[in-house]
């Protein structure tokens, strides 16, 4: 089972930038879905991060992406949906509620938004070495070590930790804890007794990584331990300035 | 190279000594095995020497410890680490890269070796291990057995004189175990690496290590060079520990002086021993392979027993499980093909087959956990497609491996009393269960499970499913980490069951398990059945066990290899049987 986060080699030129580059352009991405109004804009990201995807070798990935998202996405927009009710009605629902032109494109707005804004990241995390990342972290933003390997960790550590959970969901399925219901309210109280075998697991797992670690020298390593150098090179620059104009386009768009 | 002097180290916050007066000499270029009962103080020397007692388990500490010429108490763990490696059980805590290659330069980075220097440790380290074509594979795409290697190599890579190994092989089969010891052994040969490893595999350490210390409370039994520690049988029992089946058939034929054998460890000196001292001179084949049986009185027992069960097993056999050609898969490729197989009720079979066989995955379609694709699943008249797992729980309990993953309350009666609300409603039903159970395993019903060692533990998951009183028990390596004497304890409890009628499906990799337990055997490989039949056939047939990877238990190899008269021996009791009857025809 592959985590969303789970490394993907290959070797274009998006898994050759610094990778302080990678996640400076996540960011700008995400800035740009911020900045903008325009539902046309914002899909157009959402198409841009399925394209980036598919140029890294990692289209699949990008879809899953949006798949996990569906979920979460559905909920906030019949929420909105509800919550707006200024604005021309287009549908009457019961209760005194209705569908309106204002909650209807707010609600567009903010799926877009979400799914526009979350799925560079985790794309960008995904061709990223971690080692690559913190090293990187420290040289070139001077980041104190300890705290790029705790960010790395915790993300290399997400998937462990699925694995677990889904290992104790599956023990106390075969005992009869009913968390194969359909019911979501029934299964969000199941879920509260399992946090205790996941706890305990991961203490010691966080135990056993820390002595590891530290019989490998973690505490006396130097900003200046670093094997491989991170140069920034022309690709970045050209990055960082693709982010830059997205910004812009989504600035000048809202003026128009 | 390692002084251990008059050692007592006591945990804060723990009222027994961890360890007791441990006095060790270790020279280098040795080859250390250390051995004994869970919680026996083996991972805390473990820990002395690499520093982590005392500078990251704090606690009462008096002697000391002195390690390549440096007083432990004095020196950092990081320091240490430079004549020290360690390498532990926990296999994914053990990792920091994406990918291989980053994973050994980490420690070449931390510990400052020279750029020009790094590009030729990596080679080397790699090369050294045998994973020089993993280099640049991702860490999450490998097997247990491969990513284990790479713990090592990351190690060797630092170049110490010392490679302390606690339980590396505790979360792999026999084969990946056996590759890490052959790996270990010529690290110690060709580059004069002093290993010292903590393990509970006695078969691998006999075979490969050339001393053993044996502990036991936190104090040493005894320590030497392998032949020698095995010798003193009597101390292992002690100890907890089982010694190789053919070590105990070498004391019972010298015990009734058919041989001047002092100890074989391994079938090979075993096979010249016995062709030797008893075959080359008055034997003759034995017509009555009957006789096998009047040797000893508890054997006759044994007997007995047996055949009171086969007896009382009902003549009319009676289906509980059906697979008729399952197949199954996580992505396109599919885990298990094409499978069918039935299963009587009372029934005790072992599912054997190597890493990545389809074991697991196979034992996930026993209650539902996994649907099958293709096929169908009956079990306990019940389709698995058609009926939730937890609904089966009802007819159908599921022991994992790990028994942290099952146990959530803080108390032994809470956590048996859980399992049984999830599937009867009676509260005084509930209770009274509970309190049979508790009194059947003989536990504490306020203690609580996560403060038990790892054995017990998985007697309290076994508790609480047994309560459920299922017609079919899943037993995913119900005894995979457990020392010899938790293992069998809990053997017994499940024969116990199974005898009561219960119906156990096992899967194994320890084959002497199989071999005193299981009744029938089911070989997997690559996902198919490759041959299915009652135990002694199966370990019989060298093809089958050749292409699943599986080693036969020694007595039955070793009969093998004396030939056709001893086809019948899986047992040290009838070799010794047959021996002896031999020597009698002859007179």
């Amino acid at each position: 089972m592959k985590g969303f986060f789970d490394y993907i080699p290959n070797d274009t030129s998006l898994h050759r930038l610094n990778p302080i580059t990678k996640i400076l352009l996540s960011f700008l991405i995400c800035i740009a879905c911020f900045v903008s109004g325009n539902p046309f804009f914002l899909l157009g990201i959402v198409g841009l991060n399925l394209l980036l995807g598919a140029y890294a070798g990692a289209f699949s990935r990008a879809v899953r992406l949006l798949k996990g998202l569906l979920k979460i996405s559905i909920l906030l927009f019949i929420i909105q949906i509800l919550i707006i009710q200024s604005g021309d009605v287009l549908i009457s629902l019961p209760f005194h509620l209705a569908v309106t032109a204002n909650g209807l494109m707010t609600a567009i707005k903010l799926v877009l938004r979400l799914v526009g804004a979350t799925i560079p990241l985790a794309l960008m995390l995904s061709i990223t070495r971690m080692n690559d990342l913190s090293n990187a972290l420290v040289t070139k933003a001077h980041v104190p070590y300890k705290y790029a390997f705790t960010l790395t960790t915790a993300i290399r550590f997400i998937p462990v930790f699925t694995e677990e959970m889904a290992g104790i969901m599956e023990a106390q399925v075969s005992r009869g804890v009913e968390f194969d219901t359909r019911n979501i309210f029934k299964k969000m109280k199941l879920i509260l007794p399992l946090c205790v075998p996941l706890l305990i697991s991961s203490v010691k797992k966080a135990d056993a990584s820390a002595i590891s670690t530290e019989l490998r020298g973690f505490h006396l390593r130097t900003a200046k331990s670093c094997y491989k150098s991170y140069p920034f090179c022309a690709g970045d620059a050209a990055a960082f300035f693709f982010g830059i104009l997205l910004i812009a386009g989504a600035v000048t768009l809202n003026l128009l | 190279m390692i002084t251990i002097d008059n050692l007592s180290f006591q945990y804060q916050d723990d009222k027994d000594m961890a360890l007791n007066g441990i006095s060790l000499e270790i020279a280098e270029g040795d080859f250390l095995g250390i051995i004994g009962e869970s919680g026996a103080g083996k991972s805390t020397l473990g820990y002395s020497i690499n520093g982590i007692i005392p500078h990251h388990y704090k606690g009462d500490y008096y002697g000391k410890v002195t390690v390549a010429g440096l007083d432990t108490f004095e020196e950092e763990p990081s320091s240490l680490a430079l004549f020290v490696g360690s390498v532990f059980q926990d296999i994914d805590s053990q990792m920091v890269a994406t990918v291989v290659e980053d994973e050994i330069i980490f420690g070449l980075e931390n510990f400052g070796v020279a750029k020009d220097e790094i590009e030729d440790r990596i080679e080397s380290a790699l090369k050294e291990i045998g994973i020089h074509h993993l280099r640049h594979r991702e860490i999450s795409s490998l097997s247990g057995g491969q990513k284990q290697k790479v713990a090592i190599a990351a190690i060797v890579a630092l170049q110490p004189k010392i490679l302390l190994l606690d339980e590396p092989t505790g979360e792999l089969d026999p084969k990946s175990s056996r590759q890490i010891f052959q790996m270990l052994k010529r690290l110690n040969e060709e580059h004069k690496m002093t290993i010292v490893i903590i393990e509970q595999k006695i078969m691998l350490l006999c075979e490969y290590a050339r001393k053993l210390a044996v502990m036991k409370h936190g104090e040493l039994l005894c320590y030497g060079s392998v032949p020698d520690v095995v010798k003193q049988s009597d101390k292992l029992e002690e100890a907890g520990i089982n010694i190789p089946r053919v070590s105990t058939l070498c004391r019972m034929l010298k015990e009734k002086g058919l041989t001047q054998e002092e100890m074989c460890i391994h079938v090979d000196e075993t096979e010249t021993m016995i062709r030797r001292d008893i075959l080359s001179g008055s034997w003759k084949v034995p017509k009555d392979k009957s006789l096998t049986a009047k040797i000893s009185l508890a054997e006759e027992e044994k007997k007995a027993i047996a055949g009171e069960l086969t007896a009382r097993e009902p003549k009319i056999s009676e289906p509980i499980v059906q697979f008729e050609n399952v197949s199954f898969g996580y992505s396109s490729d599919p885990v298990v093909k094409d499978v069918s197989f039935t299963i009587q009720k009372g029934e005790f079979i072992a599912l054997i087959g190597e890493n990545g066989a389809g074991k697991s995955t196979l034992s996930k379609l026993f209650n539902g956990l996994h649907k099958p694709a293709k096929g169908t699943v009956h079990v306990n008249q019940m389709n698995t497609k058609e009926v939730k797992s937890s609904t089966m729980a009802k007819s159908v309990g599921f022991l994992f491996q790990n028994p942290d993953r099952q146990i959530c309350q803080n108390t032994i009666a809470d956590e048996i009393a859980f399992g049984l609300r999830c599937v009867i409603d009676d509260k005084a039903e509930i209770e009274n269960r509970t309190n049979r159970t508790i009194e059947f395993f003989g536990f504490d019903r306020e203690a609580a499970p996560f403060s038990q060692s790892r054995g017990e533990r998985q007697r309290i998951a076994l508790a609480s499913l047994i309560a459920v009183e299922p017609k079919l028990l899943i037993l995913d390596e119900p005894t995979t980490g457990l020392d010899y004497r938790e293992c069998m304890e809990m053997m017994e409890q499940i024969n116990l069951l199974n005898q009561k009628g219960v119906t156990v499906v096992m899967i194994c990799h320890d084959m002497e398990v199989v071999l005193d337990f299981a009744r029938r055997v089911i070989v997997l490989s690559e996902g198919q059945v490759i041959l299915d039949g009652p135990t002694r056939e199966v370990f019989r047939n060298k093809e089958a066990l050749r292409q699943a990877s599986i080693l036969p238990p020694q007595i039955t190899e070793l009969s093998q290899r004396l030939g056709e008269a001893f086809c019948n021996v899986d047992t040290a009791e009838e070799m010794l049987a047959l021996l002896m009857a031999g020597k009698e025809m002859a007179r």
